[in-house]
C-alpha cells in the first residue's frame, strides 16, 4: 500500500513535466531559486492556514515556515498560495434534524456559489438516510438547481462525508469541504472511527458548520443528545481538525462560508520531501511560523498522514 | 337430434366440468359482492384478473372493510364439504389483499389484522391433513408480517417473547394464541424446516440493536460488546433510592432510577437470548435445505460478539449450501466486516466487491468497500472509491432487510401458494 504522498508525487512529477507543477503562485523555493524536483521523490502537501486573530496572514515565504514531520524538522521546499483553484464541495445535512433550516440554505447556496471565482468549482452533496450529488462540480456560473434538494428523516452524515473525501480534485487544484450539519450521525454505514481515519488520510480540508439541532428545535426543551449522537458529533469535530480545517458555531451560513472559502484561499499549500523518518506508519505533522510574530499567529495544517 | 350434435354437447358438458368458465365480468354491486365476486375468480385460478383488480388505486383499501365478513359468508355458503377448501381460499385471496395495503404514519400495518383474521379461521377449519397450498400460506403469511416487523404476532407474546413488552402487535398477536403464527404454523407442519428457522429468526430479532441506535445500517450499529454487558449489569444491579412520594405518585427521578433499572434488566435478558439463538440456528445446521441460512444467522451473531474467527468459518459455509444471491451477498458483505475488523482490509475488500458483484448498487457493500478504499491512502484508490460510490442506487439495500426473515422471498412464496391452490 502507498499513501496519499504517493499520489501526490506521481501527480507532482507529471504537472512539473508542465513547468507550472501545480504550484500555481509557487515562490520562496528555500534557496529563492527555482526547485527542479525529482520523479523519484515522494512529496508530502500540507495545507496550512495561518491567522493573525481572524485574518489571513499573507505573503509568507517558504524560509518562514517551520513544518516538523515525526519531530524530524523538514525542509519546506515549495509554498503554493493565492492561485490555485479550487474545488468546493458543499455537504449539507438535510436530515428531519435540521430541516428548520433547509429553506434558508435553499436560497444561500446560490449566493455561496456567487462568492466563488470563474476558476473554482462547486458541487453539493446532500446526506439524510442516504446521500444524493444535487449536483456534480461544476462552474459556479453555471444554475444551482437547488430545487432538487429535499429533506429525509434520519442522518448519514459520515457516509455524506465519505463521499465527499472521494473526490480527486486532479493535480493543480485543491479541494475544499464545507460541512453544514449537527452532527449527530444516526444512519451511515460509515462508523465514527472509519471517519477519523480517513481524515487523517485525505489531503482535502474539511471545515464544519455546526447547527445544535437540540436548540433549535424547541429553546425551552431541549432534546438531549443520545450518547451515539454525541459521539458522532465529537468525531465530526476531530475530523476536521485532522484535515487542518476548523468548527464554526454560527447562524449565518453564508457569512460563515464565506470567512472559510476567503481564509482557504489564502492559505499556503507547503510541499516537502521527507527526511529523516521511517517511510511507513503514521507521521505527525506539526507548522509553525518563524517570523517574529510567529508565537502569536494561529497555524492550521493537517495533522499528520499515513506513510506506506 | 344426430349422434354429432349429441357427442358436442357431452364435449361441451365435460369441458365446463373440467375447465370452469370466467364468470362475467360485470361489477358487483357493493363491495361486499366485489369481494365475493373476486373469491370465486380466486377459487378458479383467475389469479391475473383478480390481482390486476386489487392494484387499481385504492383497490385492496376499500376491499379490506368489507373482507373479513363477506369472505365469512361465502365460505360457509359453499356448505361443509366446501368449507375446508373455500377457507385456504379466503385465507391466500386475503394475503394478496394485505400484501400492499399501505401503512399511514403512526399506525399499524393493515394488513396485519387480516392475517390475524386468516389464521384463526385456518386453525378452525383446515383439513386434517395440511395441503401444500397451506404450507406456502404459512411460509407466505410468515414473510409478510416480517417485512412488516410484526414479531409479536410471528413469536406470540409468551416465554422469551415476553421480552418485547408493551408492543402495539400485542392486541392482535393474542388473537392468534401463545405461539403466535409460527407456533401455529409448526403445529401444523411440524416437519418443516423453515418455520424452524422462522422461529430462531423471530428470538433473533428480539435480541437486535440491543445497545445501539435505531438506524437500520445494522453491522455498525448490533455489536454486543462485553463492556455494555458489563455496563448494562451494573445498571440492573443499581438499587433504586427512595426519593419518596409526591401528592398521587413517586417523584419524577424515582421513577426514572425504576425505568433505568428495568430497562437495563430487559436488556441483559436478551443479551441471554442470544446463546439460545445461537443453540437453535446450529440446530438448524444440520437440515440441508436451511443450512445455509443457519449458517448465515448465526455467523452474524458471532460477528456482533466480534468473535471474528468464528463467524469467518460459518461466513464462509454459506457458499457451500446454497445459490441464493440474496444470502451469498449477505455472507460476503458480513465476511468483508469480519476481514476489515481481522486486519485484513485487502480481503476485506474482496468481500465487499464480491458481495456488490451479487447486488449491484447496493448502499452498504458501496459505503463499506469505499471507505476502505480510502484508508489505503492511495490516490487511485480514491478514484476507485468515487467510482463505487457514484454507482450505488438507493433502491433498499439487501441488509437492510437481514432482520425481515424471508420477506424477500414473498413473490416466489404467493407464486407456489397460487399454484398449490389450484
Amino acid at each position: 500500500m502507498r499513501p496519499w504522498a504517493r499520489g501526490v508525487r506521481c501527480c507532482v512529477t507529471a504537472v512539473l513535466g508542465l513547468t507550472t507543477i501545480g504550484l500555481l503562485g509557487a515562490r520562496a523555493l528555500g534557496s529563492g531559486r527555482q526547485t527542479s524536483f525529482r520523479a523519484t521523490v515522494d512529496l508530502i502537501r500540507v495545507d496550512t492556514t495561518v491567522l493573525d486573530g481572524n485574518v489571513p496572514v499573507p505573503n509568507l515565504s517558504a524560509r518562514e515556515f517551520r513544518l516538523t514531520d515525526n519531530g524530524v524538522e523538514q525542509a519546506v521546499q515549495a509554498v503554493a498560495i493565492e492561485g490555485e483553484p479550487i474545488d468546493v464541495t458543499l455537504l449539507v445535512d438535510t436530515s428531519g434534524s435540521t430541516a428548520g433550516e433547509l429553506g434558508t440554505f435553499r436560497t444561500s447556496v446560490r449566493r455561496l456559489a456567487g462568492l466563488l471565482r470563474p476558476i473554482d468549482r462547486v458541487r453539493l452533496v446532500t446526506a439524510a438516510s442516504q446521500v444524493d450529488e444535487v449536483f456534480g462540480m461544476q462552474s459556479p456560473n453555471q444554475p444551482i438547481p437547488v430545487d432538487a434538494i429535499r429533506t429525509q428523516g434520519l442522518t448519514a452524515i459520515n457516509d455524506g462525508l465519505i463521499y465527499a473525501f472521494a473526490w480527486d480534485p486532479g493535480p493543480d487544484r485543491r479541494h475544499l469541504i464545507v460541512a453544514f450539519t449537527d452532527g449527530e450521525d444516526n444512519e451511515s454505514i460509515s462508523s465514527s472511527d472509519l471517519i477519523l481515519g480517513v481524515a487523517s488520510r485525505v489531503d482535502a480540508v474539511l471545515h464544519v458548520v455546526l447547527s445544535d439541532s437540540s436548540s433549535r428545535s424547541d429553546p425551552r426543551q431541549p432534546i438531549p443528545l443520545r450518547d451515539f449522537e454525541q459521539a458522532s458529533r465529537a468525531a465530526f469535530v476531530e475530523a476536521a481538525k485532522r484535515t487542518g480545517g476548523e468548527i464554526h458555531e454560527v447562524a449565518d451560513t453564508v457569512k460563515a462560508f464565506k470567512a472559510i472559502f476567503e481564509e482557504y484561499r489564502q492559505s499556503y499549500t507547503l510541499y516537502y520531501t521527507p527526511h529523516g523518518v521511517s517511510a511507513s506508519g503514521w507521521h505527525d505533522i506539526v507548522v509553525a511560523v518563524t517570523t517574529a510574530e510567529g508565537s502569536r499567529l494561529t497555524v492550521r495544517a493537517r495533522k499528520g498522514y499515513v506513510g506506506g | 337430434m344426430g349422434s354429432g350434435s349429441r357427442g358436442f354437447r357431452c364435449g361441451l358438458l365435460l369441458f365446463a366440468l373440467v375447465c370452469p368458465l370466467p364468470l362475467p365480468a360485470s361489477a358487483p354491486q357493493s363491495e361486499s359482492d366485489r369481494v365475493v365476486d373476486l373469491l370465486a375468480r380466486y377459487e378458479q385460478a383467475e389469479y391475473p384478473t383478480v390481482l390486476k383488480s386489487l392494484d387499481a388505486p385504492d383497490g385492496r383499501e376499500r376491499l379490506r372493510r368489507y373482507y373479513e365478513d363477506a369472505a365469512s359468508t361465502w365460505i360457509h355458503a359453499g356448505g361443509a364439504d366446501l368449507r375446508p377448501h373455500r377457507t385456504l381460499v379466503a385465507a391466500a385471496l386475503a394475503l394478496d389483499v394485505a400484501k400492499d395495503l399501505k401503512t399511514t404514519p403512526h399506525e399499524l400495518w393493515p394488513g396485519t389484522a387480516l392475517v390475524v383474521w386468516a389464521a384463526t379461521l385456518l386453525k378452525k377449519y383446515a383439513p386434517a391433513v395440511p395441503p401444500s397450498a397451506e404450507r406456502w400460506w404459512y411460509l407466505s403469511a410468515i414473510a409478510e408480517l416480517e417485512s412488516h416487523d410484526a414479531w409479536p404476532v410471528l413469536g406470540g407474546t409468551t416465554g422469551a417473547m415476553a421480552l418485547q413488552a408493551g408492543s402495539p402487535f400485542h392486541t392482535l398477536a393474542d388473537r392468534v394464541g401463545p405461539g403466535g403464527l409460527v407456533g401455529q404454523a409448526r403445529s401444523r407442519l411440524p416437519d418443516e424446516h423453515r418455520l424452524a428457522l422462522a422461529d430462531a429468526e423471530v428470538h433473533e430479532r428480539l435480541t437486535a440493536y440491543l445497545f445501539a441506535s435505531f438506524g437500520r445500517s445494522i453491522l455498525p450499529n448490533d455489536t454486543i460488546l462485553a463492556s455494555d454487558v458489563a455496563a448494562a449489569e451494573r445498571r440492573a444491579a443499581a438499587k433504586v433510592p427512595d426519593f419518596g412520594t409526591a401528592t398521587g405518585g413517586p417523584l419524577p427521578d424515582a421513577t426514572a432510577a425504576a425505568t433505568d433499572v428495568a430497562a437495563a434488566r430487559l436488556k441483559l435478558a436478551r443479551v441471554a437470548l442470544v446463546k439460545q439463538v445461537a443453540s437453535d440456528f446450529g440446530a438448524l445446521g444440520q437440515f440441508d435445505d436451511v443450512r445455509a441460512d443457519a449458517e448465515l444467522h448465526f455467523g452474524y451473531l458471532e460477528v456482533r460478539l466480534q468473535a471474528w474467527p468464528a463467524a469467518a468459518a460459518h461466513l464462509r459455509r454459506v457458499a457451500d449450501f446454497t445459490e441464493d444471491p440474496h444470502l451469498l451477498a449477505l455472507a460476503e458483505v458480513f465476511l468483508g466486516w469480519v476481514e476489515e475488523h481481522s486486519g485484513q482490509p485487502d480481503l476485506a475488500m474482496a468481500a465487499y466487491r464480491r458481495g456488490l458483484a451479487l447486488m449491484p448498487g447496493a448502499r452498504t457493500p458501496s459505503w463499506l468497500l469505499a471507505g476502505q478504499l480510502l484508508m489505503t491512502g492511495r490516490a487511485d484508490a480514491r478514484g476507485q472509491a468515487h467510482e463505487v460510490l457514484t454507482g450505488a442506487t438507493d433502491r433498499p439495500d439487501t441488509l437492510a432487510v437481514y432482520y425481515a426473515g424471508d420477506a424477500a422471498r414473498l413473490p416466489e412464496y404467493l407464486d407456489r401458494m397460487r399454484v398449490a391452490l389450484h
